[in-house]
């Protein structure tokens, strides 16, 4: 266990009476007043919401930075040297809502402490460790294991791990930076943002060309241009075709791989060109593969046109490119429709690049069937609610239709609120455009970083973003201590990745030195209201298919598929991606994030398909080669014939199942440790059971058989199917070590510690 | 140990069981279920009720205010007192199913947002965190079983009172039913482990949780840890599952999903089942995309009621069918019809009294207020019927309204109780 996170910022009272004026405005301000008394009429919505006083709801990112900053207006305004805010609500001046706040009262000596502070503002900083003390983090060596999983999907070198044994957390920090530079996180990144944008979709058939085709009249695109090639035998050897139907069929891949991998192809791509992260939004391009450029019929060029992995930018005559949302895969993912008009479109860029889930502005009670006005969206309260803040964002898309064809000539009904953002709207001139205009403002807004923090969290930990708790909400104390935290320590690291001119992976290392990856235990019984503010810290995440997928291979050296290169267990959808809680991208959204007896047997048959398969495969290298058991050989038995413990043979397997502890597990133990005597018991009794079995006559039937399992054979070296050298080959057990050490490796596969991050 | 073992240990030593962090019950609580198997049918999207059960009509086919696109006249009354709209394959369902139908119009979603829409339909509430009645059922009666709640979409937030499963592909299942044996489908196979083998990794990891959870304090850790555990105690029951699936599906979504939770119905190991359809959010060419939709959630009742009666299990069987909301009153300039807050769901099952209409709205479909006594309409005063009215009865006659996991999510917004299963 490594360090204890909060510790040196511990609760005691010369630290609590050094309260920051943010803290106070979040703890007092917001909590006991203004969500309290005030926002029910003073919100965009509200009877006060034409008054100077128009607080920001919850559900937008960054909210309370925003309010206190809205509140500081009102309470500067002075009448006879005494602030408005608290001149109104005792109601010493007219007020709407009447005397809400008695003078003297609790919350007016709050909002006076208030006043006082913006007068003179706190020299205390936040401090947003205070609130994880006690927790125990996982130490640098720890970390780094977690973070090489994460983000590449291997185990840490030799070299990292010597390097930050001995460095701690500054040596991690450089080997960070290296991981986020690797090939292997630009995979990860992709697969994050993909989960957002949901565009994967359309990776699977021809549904990508699809779209294209049915904006091929506009566009002049050329989608399914592999159909009419003619034969020519010299593209079958250019490609490494079999015959021209696989060529043609590895061409349609390669297309739909151009095509459909667009908008997550951009957002590696600023990440690898270490471009401002705004770039996903700015971008006045668009990448191709040197296939969908044939696609889209546009001219392009290539290091090399056989490489469907390479994408270069270019860009579209007359088109107006915005980054991602102006990406075809996008705009089709998020289909309009002629009374949606772009609806659904504003919602998704709320929630994937502001951070703020625009529905929940709806989640109170409304009645539309009581909807009588005209324009009601303009006009009735039950749909302004939802509608200001979607309608101008809307307006971006007004000239792109129903799956994502661009038409400049389209026209956006003038009864709709006009296009626009954060109460700028848009000039005419603007709407051929109007998507350009938009990201320019999106990019630069302080919720895009919050956002970009919140994506990469569910990212690396499976966990969404903390909500503010209702007023009322039970244990609304609590969950609101753990909201503060979070909320200030992400706004910290918001301001960090706008300084650092939106680098992302600062994002990334921030996230994962934080107790939101780290966190590991917590040091003693939590009371029942630390109980309640710690219920969703975690460092444990079900690991998804996808990752679960690249640790089996990391760990043993080999991938759990079909034979050597069948498909893929847990990538498939026919296979066991969708069962073990993964996402298709188009019905299924949604990951689960706890296992279900389903996916507890799968894990139980990868764990015995993959002790099968890598067992003896690793015995039958040398041992320098070996992954798995560098400490022993087949013949190492832990008792003679007689019964009698071999001392070295025990010393030897009690030290490869430490290795085995740490490389499977991440288990730094001693080898006095409990847990390595009860995995060397489950080998020994395991071993017992077997030499006994072996030694019972032939027609007894509880023998055991002295060959392995079929399966488990090993005859042909495993990726080039080429035959073995006798001495390499496995098929028998007659120690019956092999198969000890395949339970031994079955209950560590299945281990919680091996299939949670 | 073994799940029973387990459970009785549990039992004997008065312990709940720990699913996802929640002291879910009893070990009696997960003993092969029994009970009756709920299904929660979903018309993801919000349908439209005056296309089949609150049947509006229009007496000018021309006009640009009418409800809809077929005459007053031609409302359908031949399926008892449930009048139904003559389109969607509507005659194939109402009649058929009258007696044992329930109807209640002139509920109340309270929003037109789809994602809270679904969630008040589904777990009686707009507040966010309350598990669906689906996870709420199979947390109270058999939160360790396998399958206890299967999704197949709509709303499944479960609370973390039990555990999710997706089945999307049942071909896949006969393969993980036998971890292992080396060729699940051979029962002569050889084994990877012997039973022996097998049950000793699994007393080891049975042994080595219990020391890790006694070392653990943060509670999410403890709830995974827990979690599991507990996933892994009704895996072997998965083997039952296998000797029920039926060697052909039907091709109908709701038939085929509800084929596999009648399976593990069977098995003991399933107490509730989302079964979802798509289709109903139709803001442009209503009707004609609408209906389709309509048909084929008639088809797959009618479906799947037929393989419950060859299963020997229909008279156990709870249908219950929402959606996320209803649709606007008339015709939008696209030919289609926008969100509405008023709705209406359907349910069959034991101890529901069919043919009836319970609530009603305006010839604008407007909910009109019901007494909380007789449940009649009401011109003024009486009660709004909600998703929560409905799910308070509900829970009472699916027997958890007492149980304490559900006293942990209690319909606080509301009030009444209303006599809707009598």
């Amino acid at each position: 266990m490594g360090a204890v996170a909060g510790s040196g910022c511990s609760g005691s009272s010369a630290d609590e009476a050094c309260v920051s004026d943010e803290m106070y405005f979040a703890e007092q301000t917001w909590s006991q007043v203004l969500n309290a008394s005030c926002i029910g009429c003073h919100n965009p919505q509200g009877i006060a919401g034409n008054t100077s006083l128009v607080l920001k709801n919850s559900s937008e990112a960054g909210f309370l930075s925003a309010n206190m900053e809205i509140f500081k207006q009102v309470a500067t305004l002075e009448q006879g040297g005494e602030s408005l805010v608290l001149l109104k609500p005792t109601q010493k001046v007219s007020h709407g809502g009447g005397n809400v706040i008695k003078e003297g009262s609790k919350e007016y000596e709050i909002l006076t402490e208030m006043v006082r502070r913006y007068k003179e503002p706190s020299a205390c900083e936040t401090d947003t460790t205070a609130f994880f003390q006690g927790v125990q983090l996982a130490s640098a060596p720890e970390t780094l294991r977690m973070a090489a999983l994460e983000l590449l999907g291997r185990l840490p070198t030799e070299a990292e791990e010597k390097a930050v044994d001995e460095g701690g957390m500054e040596a991690l920090d450089v080997i960070l930076d290296q991981y986020l530079h690797e090939e292997a996180f630009y995979i990860r990144l992709k697969e994050i943002y993909g989960d957002v944008f949901n565009t994967d979709r359309y990776l699977m058939g021809e549904d990508a060309m699809g779209v294209i085709q049915s904006n091929r009249a506009m566009e002049g695109y050329e989608p399914r241009w592999y159909n009419g090639l003619q034969y020519d035998e010299a593209l079958i050897e250019k490609y490494g075709a079999e015959s021209w139907s696989d060529l043609v069929n590895t061409l349609r891949r390669y297309t739909v791989q151009g095509v459909a991998r667009e908008p997550l192809e951009l957002v590696a791509h600023v990440v690898r060109n270490d471009r401002p992260f705004t770039e996903i939004l700015t971008a006045d391009y668009m990448l191709v593969n040197p296939f969908s450029a044939k696609a889209y019929q546009i001219e392009a060029e290539f290091q090399n046109e056989a490489d469907p992995t390479e994408f270069v930018e270019v860009k579209r005559e007359g088109y107006p490119h915005s980054g991602v949302i102006s990406s075809e895969m996008w705009l089709a993912r998020h289909p309009t429709s002629e009374t949606n008009l772009n609806r659904h479109r504003s919602r998704m860029v709320y929630q994937a690049f502001l951070g703020t889930d625009i529905l929940k502005l709806a989640e109170r009670r409304l009645d539309t069937s009581s909807v009588a006005d005209f324009n009601p969206t303009r006009n009735n309260i039950n749909c302004t609610v939802c509608h200001f803040n979607v309608d101008p964002v809307a307006g971006f898309f007004q000239k792109f239709g129903q799956v994502g064809n661009y038409n400049p000539e389209r026209q956006w009904p003038e009864t709709l609120i006009p296009p626009g953002f954060n109460g700028q709207s848009m000039v005419q001139d603007d709407f051929p455009t109007a998507n350009v205009w938009g990201v320019q403002r999106l990019a630069y807004d302080p919720r895009f970083a919050l956002a970009q923090i919140y994506n990469v969290l569910t990212g690396v930990t499976g966990q969404k973003q903390l909500l503010a708790p209702a007023p009322g909400e039970d244990n609304f104390e609590n969950k609101f201590q753990a909201y503060l935290a979070q909320y200030y320590m992400f706004n910290e690291i918001a301001d960090e990745f706008i300084a650092s001119d939106y680098d992302i992976r600062l994002v990334f290392k921030a996230l994962i030195k934080s107790p939101y990856f780290r966190a590991r235990n917590f040091g003693g019984d939590l009371t029942p209201e630390r109980q309640q503010e710690l219920s969703q810290l975690t460092s444990s995440r079900f690991l998804t298919p996808e990752q679960l997928h690249r640790k089996i291979w990391a760990v043993s050296g080999y991938p759990w598929r079909e034979g050597r290169f069948g498909t893929n267990y847990l990538l498939s959808t026919e296979r066991y991606k969708l069962l073990y809680g993964g996402v298709d991208h188009l019905d299924v959204l949604q990951r689960i994030g706890e296992p279900n007896g389903i996916m507890a047997n799968v894990s139980d048959r990868m764990a015995n398909e993959m002790s099968c398969r890598s067992v003896p495969r690793d015995f039958s290298l040398p041992q320098e080669e070996r992954l798995l058991f560098p400490n022993v050989d087949v013949s190492f038995e832990p008792q003679d014939r007689n019964g009698f413990d071999v001392d070295p043979a025990i010393d030897a397997i009690k030290q490869n199942i430490q290795y085995l502890h740490k490389r499977v597990l991440g288990e730094s133990l001693d080898i006095s440790h409990p847990e390595i005597e009860r995995t060397y018991q489950l080998f020994l009794a395991t071993w017992q059971e077997g030499v006994k079995g072996m030694a019972k006559a032939e027609d007894d039937p509880e023998r055991i058989s002295r060959d392995l399992p079929g399966d488990c054979h090993v005859n042909e070296e495993f990726w080039t199917s080429k035959p073995l050298p006798e001495e390499m080959r496995i098929n028998g057990d007659e120690t019956y070590t092999i198969r000890a050490w395949m339970a031994v490796m079955t209950y560590m596969l299945s281990d919680y510690r091996f299939l949670y991050q | 140990m073994d799940r029973r073992d387990f459970l009785k240990l549990a039992s004997t030593a008065g312990l709940g069981v720990a699913v996802g962090g929640q002291f879910s019950g009893q070990a009696k609580a997960a003993d092969p279920y029994s009970g009756p198997l709920w299904l929660f049918i979903h018309a993801s999207g919000g349908w439209d009720p005056t296309s089949f059960c609150d049947p509006k009509g229009t007496t000018n086919l021309d006009s640009p205010d009418r409800m809809n696109n077929y005459l007053q006249a031609d409302i359908r009354d031949d399926a008892g007192n449930i009048k139904y709209a003559p389109v969607a394959d509507n005659e194939t369902f109402f009649p058929k199913w009258r007696d044992k139908l329930l109807v209640v119009n002139g509920i109340d979603t309270g929003t037109n947002s789809h994602e809270a829409g679904v969630r008040t339909t589904w777990c009686g509430t707009l507040s966010e965190g309350r598990p669906s009645l689906a996870a709420l059922l199979a947390g109270v009666y058999a939160p360790t079983q396998a399958m206890a709640f299967i999704s197949n979409g709509g709303y499944d937030y479960t609370g973390n009172v039990v555990s999710l499963t997706r089945v999307p592909d049942t071909g896949t299942l006969g393969r993980i039913a036998y971890p292992n044996r080396i060729n699940p489908g051979d029962e002569n196979t050889r084994l990877f482990h012997t039973d022996a083998t097998m049950q000793r990794i699994a007393t080891a990891r049975d042994e080595r949780h219990q020391v890790k959870l006694s070392q653990q304090h943060l509670p999410r850790l403890r709830q995974s840890m827990s979690t599991l555990y507990t996933s892994r105690l009704g895996q072997n029951e998965l083997k039952q599952l296998i000797q029920y699936l039926p060697e052909d599906f039907y091709d109908n979504g709701i038939a085929r999903q509800a084929q596999v939770a009648i399976a593990a119905y069977k098995a003991g190991i399933c107490v509730s089942a989302n079964l979802s359809t798509g289709g109903f959010d139709t803001h442009g060419q209503h009707d004609q995309n609408h209906f389709p939709s309509l048909s084929r959630i008639w088809t797959g009742v009618n479906q799947l009621m037929e393989f419950a009666e060859e299963q020997g299990v229909a008279d156990k069987i709870y249908v219950v069918i929402g959606s996320d909301f209803g649709r606007t009153p008339g015709y939008n300039s696209g030919n289609g019809k926008d969100h509405w807050n008023i709705t209406s769901m359907m349910m069959m099952g034991p101890n529901i009294q069919g043919n009836r209409v319970i609530g009603s709205t305006t010839d604008r479909h407007a909910a009109i207020n019901v007494d909380p006594t007789t449940l009649a309409p009401v011109e003024s005063g009486g009660v709004r019927l909600t998703p929560g009215h409905v799910h308070k009865a509900l829970r009472k006659l699916g027997g958890i309204d007492t149980s304490e996991i559900v006293g942990e999510f209690a319909l606080l917004d509301t009030k009444e109780d209303l006599p809707i299963f009598g």
